[in-house]
């Protein structure tokens, strides 16, 4: 049987929207050869992600350390920060009043689980994994690729 | 003998005739009546009693425990007991509490407390 890599659980585990955005962390591990000592789970949505980090650290014996990583939408940065937030506010957790842009990571007060929260893309602005993936692409190769579609010749112009 | 009369039988049948689930349901409604003004202690609460009913058995037990001023400690190892106690207790915000009781490294018993809240996300994401 393969391993289905988008729904690892483990002492280190890191819960996401759903399985676009597990294949592109897992892309991005790849192509920076990041040692696997994580694991990815794809809950199969944001309020999910966010109950599961909640319903984790209750756990007999939770994972060392959980990352989330959800889209800033629905409706908006702000919003899901807040929503973070008031989940969390009864655990041993000092929340920032909005996220740090390099990621958010906390460390328990009772010595629980280390926390980490990415909402794409950057932290900073709204929007959802989609955009991260538009400002990792060079200007010139949205070019490149338009000029491919377009032109006539080219074995892809069937696709416009 | 026991009897139950229902409105669907014209004549009273038997308590033994109709299910371990409401022999069960029964004792615990009798224990409820008997413990009046204090405790009681009730070991593995799903016994005999149908996954699909647990939720509407845990909301007699908060309605009578309420009325007779009787505070009831159950415990569990179902996790269809745990989602009819969680229905139950949304309905009785201020009426319930939840603990799991754990061994810690080095084999003592700890408690866990659980809000409603966490319950509910520990519930729906099978996280337990």
């Amino acid at each position: 049987m393969s391993i289905d890599w988008c729904h690892q659980d483990g002492d280190a585990v890191l819960l996401v929207e759903g399985s676009n955005d597990c294949h592109v962390i897992l892309a991005l591990c790849q192509l920076h050869s990041i040692p696997q000592t994580f694991g990815i789970y794809e809950c199969g949505s944001d309020d999910r992600a966010i109950k599961r980090m909640n319903a984790l650290l209750q756990k007999e014996n939770p994972p060392r350390v959980i990352g989330l990583v959800i889209d800033a939408d629905r409706p908006d940065l702000a919003g899901r920060w807040t929503s973070i937030q008031s989940k969390f506010s009864k655990q041993p957790y000092d929340l920032p009043p909005i996220p740090i842009p390099d990621g958010t990571i906390i460390e328990a007060k009772d010595g629980g689980p280390r926390l980490g929260f990415w909402l794409m893309p950057n932290n900073q602005v709204d929007g959802m994994l989609e955009d991260f993936c538009r400002d990792m692409i060079d200007a010139s190769a949205v070019e490149n690729c338009r000029a491919m579609l377009t032109d006539s010749t080219s074995e892809w112009s069937y696709l416009v | 003998m026991p009897l139950v009369s229902s409105r669907n039988a014209s004549e009273p049948l038997p308590l033994k005739s109709m299910g371990d689930g409401i022999t069960r349901l029964f004792h615990i409604i009798v224990a409820l009546v008997s413990a009046k003004d204090g405790i009681l202690l009730i070991d593995e609460f799903e016994n005999g009693i149908h996954w699909s009913v647990q939720e509407a058995v845990w909301k007699t037990v908060f309605h009578l425990a309420e009325r007779l001023n009787v505070q009831v400690f159950a415990t569990t190892h179902s996790r269809d007991c745990i989602a009819g106690f969680e229905g139950a207790w949304a309905e009785h915000r201020d009426a319930g509490a939840f603990f799991r009781l754990q061994l810690d490294a080095s084999g003592l018993p700890t408690i866990k407390a659980y809000s409603l809240e966490t319950l509910a996300d520990s519930l729906e994401t099978d996280v337990e």
